[in-house]
């Protein structure tokens, strides 16, 4: 049904936006097939008339200029399967939230409105067929490693879900693939096994901790540096068993007890009761001297003077127990960050996941938790590992796609990639694993063969927006390009619309699925046509789940701004900013609004607090 | 691979001025692996150099596989035709390519050749060959004395070395030091023990431009170029 | 499925992803929970809070996905067992037909009392609400302007509470916690004196307000103290838990309040600083010179002519010390959120021993840190579906 153009819906939310924009300019807007206006495209009524007037204009695209809200989102959906749009040939434009609620200047909204219309029109002309679904069979298999409490909870609800946990005693030498159909090398005293599974849930061996100690012993234990609630559980275990059960004399030096978790404060508290002795150590004050198989450990307590006690058995509480899950998680594919636990930090992976999809992290593997967290974790993931590797057969949406004709084997996809989504194999070429891939477009913007494709916004359809965007009818003043990051920027931006807040309309937005995606061209390109400014607007660091969007973009804007000083351009214009996405004060900052939204705002809020408390 | 650097903007800048239509020619090989020459490199470079020569100049874009065949290079002869001068993102051998496939454009090299090496990180190339034609890396651990050693030294290192690292570029690590290491990780010190000859560098450049020439693969093609 | 926090919502999500449908009871007005009002705590770089987690949970929440989200629906009993259990919903009136509200605004605009407004600017669903006190109808006028404006007819001035009995095989229950009432302890001045707030007051001032709300609470002044453990670790107080999420969230808004006010001075006054949580050990580590530690929890909260006089107990030094503040942040802990329809609960009201058939999931059943809760969904899915795998 090619030749028919592209056709334009225009919502006005039921007449509201007409005020604020000159809809009939927006209908008549150059270079569309058909055009109409709705009032109510998020109720049943409003899609089914635009999915009959779709089908009479027999058009091969559309653009739906509306709002953001998931209603729209489906009716779009829903309209273009019903006349037989393709999905990539279909555009909606936030007109509500993006432009119409946000300008406080009818002309100038409108101006942007059209331009928002053109480029969207223009993405959807540049769009290409998204790469066929791919089905991940995976055998309703997970390994399990590591053999502490987690681990056997993990296995146990794995197994009332209709899955098989592979439970190994041995070393994990390899482990490849994607969720649904990894392969892991396992080495055993017998030799070498393999397994086919469909994730993993690895768990440290937590190091057993009861002291050699015999009866009637005096016993001292040492808990420095942080209050890991994990060490606080161990030992505390043991002090309070030495003490009540064996006729020990237990000490218990440390700085902060750390309680935090379910049951340690009481714990803490029958230790106490029990005859365990807790002596709080302040900076410098702890001696300890060894003297014929005794220790004599002097203590200076504030306002008590200096104490001193000879014990039999000294115990420290060891703060590297868990180095060893470091090589674990290399081999899984999640470096460990400096200094600490298995998995990087990252505010959308908690709490049991990693960067690599189907790879979970639980208990000590992951932090100093205690036994009942351990075990919560471990239940938490069984849950989780179950939707990519129930058995059964999963479509997968291919996100981003390798041009072998243009890949140069550079492999630079490869070490970008954040979530161990690119391979590679003797005689093969390169390959997103589509099951893996998380789409953030890292490494169609590092590689310098332009091979690799998102399908969510290709190079040249993201290209082709942000040009129509960049020409059009005045703003009233050189356009700022933002380019917003799905995760952070997206949310915000429209929380600014629901506020009514009004920011210049010469803002021009650029959605993009991560920071990460942008390279220096796409930063110049704007400033060479024009632009004043160009913002980056993103996650922070350890809130990005595709781990280096920030860093990435920091780097690119180093190369942008360098590149537009040659240029003649200038290389003062480019920033990146970090934002969380319900911080929309800091981005109505970045804009220029001011975001204190006063009273009315306030008002309503403390009215929902109290609807919801009531 | 060959690893490949840009030259400086101003010098491309000087070399393509008085053109009016200029092709900017990436290589889908070496020089994109190396970030040099590959279609972003051409596309940034194209761009720059629109707006530093101004409007005079019209400025055509292509990259193709390799510069270094002939199959490749014709798959751009309109392209090359249009332009006056191509200005070449491939390595030294791809300038030459397009020199001898299109003897009537003027060929201008936009990368400065650096040496054969490989990625030591995401942005780190190290040399690792010189070609010298006559290889011995069997008796050197697999560690190449010739290339990475300032002074090309068979057997042992100078006096230079400090702390593991060489007198002329203190930023690299001496070769020998790496060779020792490596052969005592193998377990095979004694290696060192034999002296390797002095060595008739013919084989190398020294000898004049080189040439290989295979009788068996001649064969193949009915006619002689 | 009773509570749409991060943990209700998360198990809801898990559920309808396996093909359970799934309907989730959330008595507000919106889903999100707490956490759906809490601020942005990143100083130079993300902390970890979880804000953005839950942020992202409630975006998640495709209409048509599986879940059947019911608000303003307040659970009045559950009988049965697995497989039959009959749920008691009372639906509270909202003014407002959830499914045919498109957040036009219409009806704001026009109101003469502001009487019906969004709940927030993220708010799920993004419905406005009518607040029938505040209405003139309340005072016996007939104003119908909102009714009469709205363009999509959404408006339901004549809403009445109602009742509907439901039928579930599993029942899970996310209802969640409640911040201690830190008036009960009236030494600490709470609700008495200005300048004494919660962690949760702070909480919601940056997020409705911005760093703005900062510079509007402490107008000119400097120094602020974070008083822990407020309703935690406090067998006086019935309160003998550590509620785990409180030192974590008072480091976290220090951090932030010192990064957002140059010049200001923070004090934590704690017993042991539980700086565990993912994020805060590196906070921790780089701890701006701004922020200091005091071991010692003040007793009391004076109001003086230059401030608010704290009287503490400097465990370090052994001394008793008394210092001046501007704000006093009480770092409120978690309490259960009460009885939920009739549930078994421990002493300390958490609950627990549930009978067959029914799966509790995060704050209800003890202290959790937004993270936590998001696991504990997951965790609380799995346990249903075992359930529901039993019964098949």
């Amino acid at each position: 049904m090619n030749g028919y153009g592209t056709a334009l819906a225009v919502c006005t939310c039921g007449g509201t936006l007409c005020g604020r924009l000159d809809v009939e300019r927006i209908v008549a807007a150059p270079g569309f097939a058909s055009a109409l206006v709705i009032h109510d495209l998020c109720l049943p009524a409003g899609s089914a008339r635009v999915a009959s007037w779709l089908r009479e204009t027999a058009a091969d695209s559309l653009v739906v200029a509306a709002c953001g809200v998931p209603a729209a989102v489906q009716a779009v959906v829903e309209v273009s399967r019903a006349a037989g749009v393709a999905e990539h040939r279909t555009s909606l434009v936030d007109l509500r939230e993006g432009c119409a609620w946000v300008h406080t200047q009818a002309d100038q909204a409108t101006a942007k409105a059209l331009r928002m219309v053109a480029s969207a029109a223009a993405g959807v002309r540049e769009s290409t067929p998204p790469v066929p679904d791919v089905e991940v069979r995976p055998s309703g298999r997970v390994l399990v490693v590591g053999t502490g409490p987690g681990s056997l909870a993990a296995a146990a609800r794995l197994k009332d879900l209709g899955c098989e946990a592979v439970l190994i005693s041995g070393t994990l030498e390899r482990f490849e693939g994607q969720a649904g159909e990894f392969k892991a090398r396992i080495r055993t005293d017998q030799g070498v096994e393999c397994h086919a599974v469909g994730a993993v849930i690895a768990a440290g061996d937590a190091p057993a901790r009861m002291p050699a100690v015999q009866a009637g012993q005096r016993v001292a234990f040492l808990l420095e540096g942080d209050p890991w609630p994990s060490v606080t559980e161990s030992t505390l275990s043991a002090a309070l068993h030495l003490a009540r059960d064996c006729g020990c004399r237990v000490l218990v030096l440390f700085r902060d007890m750390g309680v935090a978790g379910r049951g340690l404060e009481e714990l803490y508290r029958e230790a106490r009761g029990s005859g365990v002795t807790f002596v709080r150590m302040e900076e410098g004050s702890l001696r300890i001297v060894e003297a014929g198989g005794e220790w004599v450990v002097t203590l200076e307590v504030p306002g008590l003077g200096s104490v001193t006690e000879t014990v039999d058995v000294l115990v420290s509480g060891a703060t590297d127990a868990l180095q060893g899950t470091r090589g674990l998680a290399e081999v899984l594919g999640v470096a460990p960050r400096k200094g600490g636990w298995a998995p990087r930090e990252r505010a959308l992976l908690e709490p049991v996941a990693t960067e690599r999809n189907g790879v979970f992290l639980i208990g000590s593997a992951r932090g100093p938790y205690t036994t009942d967290q351990a075990v919560r974790q471990g239940e938490a993931a069984a849950m989780a590992a179950l939707s990519v590797a129930a058995p059964g057969v999963i479509a997968v949406s291919a996100r981003a796609s390798v041009d072998v004709e243009r890949c140069a084997f550079c492999l630079t996809c490869l070490r970008v990639c954040p979530h161990q989504a690119v391979t590679t194999a003797l005689g093969q070429t390169m390959r997103v694993l589509p099951a893996a891939c998380q789409g953030c477009g890292v490494c169609a913007a590092a590689c310098p063969a332009g091979a690799i494709q998102i399908t969510e916004s290709p190079n040249r359809r993201l290209l082709a927006e942000m040009d129509a965007l960049m020409n059009g009818p005045p703003l009233g003043g050189r356009p700022t390009v933002v380019f917003a990051c799905a995760n952070s920027a997206v949310p915000a931006l429209q929380a600014l619309g629901r506020l009514r807040l009004s920011y210049p309309a010469q803002v021009l937005v650029v959605p993009v699925p991560c920071l990460g995606r942008l390279e220096a061209v796409h930063c110049v390109r704007p400033l060479a046509a024009g632009a004043r400014r160009v913002l980056l607007c993103g996650c922070y660091d350890r809130s990005c789940e595709h781990l280096v969007g920030p860093a990435t973009a920091r780097r690119v804007v180093e190369r942008a701004s360098a590149l537009a000083g040659t240029l003649g351009l200038d290389p003062g214009a480019i920033h990146v900013a970090s934002l969380a996405p319900v911080d929309w004060h800091k981005l109505g900052q970045i804009l220029g609004v001011s975001c204190d939204d006063g009273d009315r705002n306030g008002g309503e809020a403390s009215k929902v607090t109290a609807h919801a408390t009531a | 691979m060959i690893v490949a650097q840009q030259k400086p903007l101003e010098d491309i800048r000087q070399m393509a001025r008085g053109f009016r239509r200029l092709l900017v020619l990436g290589c889908g090989t070496c020089t994109t692996i190396c970030f040099a020459g590959g279609e972003k490199e051409v596309g940034l470079l194209a761009t720059s150099l629109r707006s530093v020569l101004g409007q005079e100049i019209e400025i055509e874009e292509a990259v193709v596989q390799r510069q270094c065949e002939w199959e490749f290079l014709d798959q751009v002869g309109e392209a090359v035709g249009r332009a006056e001068a191509v200005l070449s993102l491939g390595c030294g051998v791809g300038v030459q390519g397009i020199g001898e496939r299109y003897p009537g454009v003027v060929v201008l090299p936009g990368l400065n050749t650096a040496f054969m090496g490989l990625t030591e990180a995401p942005g780190i190339w190290g040399e690792r060959c010189m070609a010298c034609g006559d290889c011995l890396l069997h008796r050197t651990g697999g560690i190449c004395p010739v290339a990475r050693c300032a002074k090309s030294l068979l057997n042992g290192p100078c006096g230079g070395v400090q702390d593991g690292h060489c007198e002329i570029s203190p930023e690299n690590p001496c070769a020998w030091v790496l060779i020792y290491d490596r052969l005592m990780q193998q377990g095979r010190l004694e290696q060192l023990e034999e002296i390797i000859p002095v060595r008739d560098w013919k084989a190398s450049h020294s000898g004049g431009p080189r040439r290989i020439v295979r009788p068996d693969l001649r064969e193949m093609v009915e006619e002689e170029v | 499925m009773v509570g749409a926090g991060p943990a209700g919502l998360t198990a809801a999500q898990a559920l309808a992803a396996r093909g359970i449908p799934v309907l989730l009871a959330e008595q507000g007005p919106v889903v999100g929970g707490w956490a759906a009002c809490y601020a942005c705590k990143a100083a130079t770089d993300c902390n970890l809070c979880g804000v953005c987690l839950s942020a992202r949970v409630s975006r998640t929440m495709q209409p048509g996905a599986g879940v059947t989200l019911k608000v303003d629906a307040h659970v009045l009993g559950i009988e049965g067992g697995p497989g039959s259990f009959a749920v008691r919903l009372a639906h509270r009136p909202r003014g407002v037909d959830v499914s045919r509200c498109t957040g036009c605004g219409r009806c704001a605009e026009l109101c003469p009392v502001a009487a019906i407004a969004q709940p927030h600017p993220q708010a799920l669903p993004m419905a406005y609400l009518l607040d029938q006190e505040a209405c003139l109808r309340a005072r016996g006028e007939e104003c119908v302007i909102c009714r009469e404006a709205c363009p999509f007819g959404a408006v339901l001035l004549d809403d009445t509470p109602s009742e509907e009995l439901v039928q579930a095989d599993v029942v899970v229950l996310a209802t969640g916690f409640e911040p201690y009432p830190a008036a009960r302890k009236g030494q600490l001045g709470y609700g008495r004196l200005p300048g004494v707030i919660t962690t949760m007051d702070l909480e919601r001032g940056l997020w409705q307000h911005g760093p703005e709300y900062l510079s509007r609470l402490l107008p000119g002044s400097r120094r602020v103290a974070f008083v822990h453990c407020v309703g935690s670790r406090d067998l006086a107080a019935g309160r003998g838990w550590c509620s785990q999420v409180c030192c974590p969230t008072a480091l976290r808004l220090a951090g932030r309040m010192v990064r957002e006010l140059p010049g200001l001075e923070a004090t934590l006054f704690f017993i042991d600083l539980q700086r565990c949580a993912p994020g805060i050990a590196r906070l921790f580590d780089d701890l701006p010179p701004e922020i200091h530690l005091v071991r010692g929890i003040p007793g009391d909260v004076l109001s003086e002519p230059g401030g608010l006089l704290l009287t503490f107990e400097d465990v370090a030094t052994a001394t008793r010390r008394q210092e001046l503040f501007d704000l006093v942040v009480l770092a409120v802990g978690m309490d259960s959120p009460g009885a939920a329809a009739g549930m078994p609960a421990a002493a300390e009201g958490f609950l627990c021993d549930l009978p067959a058939g029914v799966v509790a999931a995060g704050a209800c059943g003890g202290p959790v840190s937004i993270p936590e809760a998001v696991g504990e969904g997951l965790r609380a899915a799995g346990a249903a579906l075992r359930v529901l795998e039993s019964l098949s």
